[in-house]
């Protein structure tokens, strides 16, 4: 069935038939770690869009009743240092930690693309300001710049996902300009222009739906770098306010020295959660790339 | 060559310039400076508006820009609001701590990656190559502090080899047996990232280069496969890697941040989340300039280095 829709005339088909997106499932399946990650990853977003249903208390009440803080049945990380549920605690925070990541790699891959597309479709002058731009924020000093702008602006979750979308576009640019600058090129194209068709077409229909793998892989490995990046700021205190949770601000309570020895409940399990989290996402994006790689041979 | 470097130095100027104007408009801002977040409180406006005068903050926001550039023609960076040293100073003294612990950590993260990635390429699908790549990718995955806190946790307290903070013990007399223990464990932390990346970067590398037809060549001409894999194939599979180098450059000032908050290492980046806390502008303006200055220098050295290993790239 696949190959009759190979065939039709009306499909405006890439040369390899490997982009056929069985194919491409059926290679990401063969990668045993890139399925785990898969499994891994699914685990915790189902996690946090259900963590209402899954967290046993309340992340924000206090608990005046138990005795103790270590984990207990009841309490299966503990307390955390004002009586909080340590483990409830964590189930929401994954809402958090995910969602930056998503939401700021959502940002900057539509901003790259569209940027992207304009620049390797059009050329000429519309590309060489575009790149000009696009290298100017890779020059900035990133972590730098993103530190001195969250804390002018106000640490808060929103502030960290407009930045980091903001300021990760260009790697996205310049992957959809090389796919443009290659593809604009091939028969299908020409065939199509050739036919008349208009340039929002050809860029929508043809030559974009083509340049899919290299973003996916790019912005797999992005959310990963932003969830670290978002841990990082929160643990610095410019990111997500208490009494907000999320991983990274979780973290904060272990900068002393008695709580990183007497009471590891509190600080391992979220930086396990961002670790796995992580590492999920890392192996997910090395199977999607050996899976769209075009020149790999296994 | 010359004609390039000098190109490329002018080319990167007005970045430079727009990196700065940028960070210094963010600052101003920012709401609340530095009188009303330092100074006593209780104070009256009229006595705060001087402070602000004494400190050069009332005038207009063009103007202290204006400056503060003129100063750095000059080669003076302005002095901090926080305590009135010169900027260079307070950079100067910090600057050491975390030059010492980025090189220590490049030097640490290079050597071993190397290795690993060579090893790992040449015996592909081995235990050792898998266990590698699974560290490796375990290395990029997790967060330096939670990884640093592990450390500390592990080595510093439960076993109490090493100190828990900051770059020496006080009260004894300096030594460097003395440093090198305070500097074990932010190294390692602060290499991770990169000794992940360099050891998968290498190992790819190498796959790369060793399927091309220049080693089935040496092979079949009978060089032993020590010299094949050592001599001709890791020279062009290290080509990447090398300029790669150049472009950590930023990331010595960067990367250090976090691990220094968490060591309590008394360095630059420390400094920047002090003058970022404090809206100590000028600080934080000579650290940015600084940071895009490395910035800079690191693509060029990386381009630099890229044109010696391989002769067939020459710039005009």
């Amino acid at each position: 069935m696949s190959i009759a829709k190979k065939l039709s005339p009306q499909a405006a088909t890439p040369k390899e038939p490997k982009s056929d997106k069985n194919y491409v499932l059926r290679r990401f399946l063969r990668h045993k770690l890139a399925v785990v990650g898969l499994v891994i990853l699914t685990v915790l977003v189902l996690t946090a869009v259900f963590a209402p249903q899954i967290a046993p208390y309340d992340p924000n009440k206090f608990d005046a009743v138990s005795m103790v803080d270590t984990p207990t049945r009841e309490h299966l990380l503990g307390l955390d240092q004002v009586g909080r549920d340590v483990l409830s605690r964590v189930i929401y925070a994954s809402r958090i930690s995910l969602s930056v990541g998503v939401v700021a790699v959502g940002i900057y891959v539509i901003i790259g693309t569209v940027l992207g597309s304009l620049a390797g479709y059009y050329g000429g002058w519309v590309d060489i300001v575009l790149t000009r731009f696009a290298d100017m924020f890779l020059s900035f000093p990133q972590i730098m710049l993103i530190l001195v702008i969250v804390s002018m602006i106000g640490p808060s979750i929103w502030n960290i996902m407009v930045v980091l979308g903001l300021l990760g576009w260009p790697p996205i640019f310049r992957i959809v300009r090389g796919q443009f600058l290659t593809l604009r090129e091939l028969d299908f194209v020409q065939a199509g222009r050739g036919m008349g068709a208009k340039d929002s077409r050809l860029i929508f229909r043809h030559i974009l739906p083509n340049s899919m793998g290299p973003i996916l892989v790019a912005a797999t490995f992005g959310t990963a770098t932003a969830i670290l990046t978002e841990a990082a700021l929160s643990y610095l205190g410019l990111g997500v306010q208490p009494p907000a949770a999320s991983w990274g601000n979780l973290l904060i309570q272990a900068q002393s020295t008695t709580v990183i020895e007497k009471q590891p409940w509190l600080w391992v399990p979220p930086g396990m959660l961002i670790f796995i989290s992580v590492l999920a996402i890392n192996f997910v994006g090395d199977g999607l790339r050996d899976a769209l790689d075009p020149r790999l041979k296994r | 060559m010359l004609k390039y470097l000098i190109r490329r130095i002018l080319i990167a100027l007005p970045v430079i310039l727009g990196v700065t104007i940028l960070t210094f408009i963010i600052i101003q801002a920012a709401p609340g400076d530095i009188v009303d977040l330092y100074v006593d409180p209780t104070l009256s406006v009229a006595d705060k508006q001087a402070i602000r005068a004494n400190l050069g903050l009332d005038k207009h926001p063009v103007v202290q820009y204006g400056i503060w550039l003129k100063g750095v023609m000059q080669g003076d960076l302005g002095n901090s609001l926080v305590n009135r040293q010169p900027v260079a100073v307070r950079i100067g003294e910090r600057m050491g701590a975390t030059l010492g612990l980025s090189l220590a950590a490049l030097a640490l993260a290079y050597f071993v990656a190397i290795p690993v990635g060579v090893i790992s390429a040449t015996r592909q699908y081995s235990w050792l190559d898998y266990g590698s790549s699974m560290f490796a990718l375990m290395f990029v995955s997790i967060p330096g502090f939670f990884f640093g806190i592990g450390l500390i946790f592990f080595f510093s307290l439960r076993l109490d080899w090493l100190p828990v903070s900051g770059m020496r013990t006080l009260g004894v007399e300096k030594s460097f047996g003395d440093l090198l223990q305070h500097m074990i464990l932010p190294a390692i932390v602060l290499s991770a990232g990169t000794m992940g990346a360099v050891t998968r970067y290498t190992r790819s590398s190498m796959l790369d280069v060793v399927r091309q037809d220049f080693i089935r060549t040496a092979r079949a001409k009978g060089v032993t496969e020590r010299l094949v894999v050592y001599k001709h194939a890791l020279r062009n599979a290290l080509i990447p890697v090398i300029t790669l180098l150049g472009l950590q450059l930023p990331n010595l000032l960067g990367g250090a941040i976090i691990i220094e908050s968490v060591f309590m290492w008394p360095g630059m980046g420390r400094l920047a989340i002090e003058a970022i806390n404090s809206r100590d502008y000028p600080v934080l303006m000579g650290l940015n300039l600084l940071t895009a200055v490395l910035v800079v220098v690191g693509g060029l050295l990386s381009d630099m280095l890229y044109s010696a290993a391989d002769p067939r790239i020459r710039y005009s």
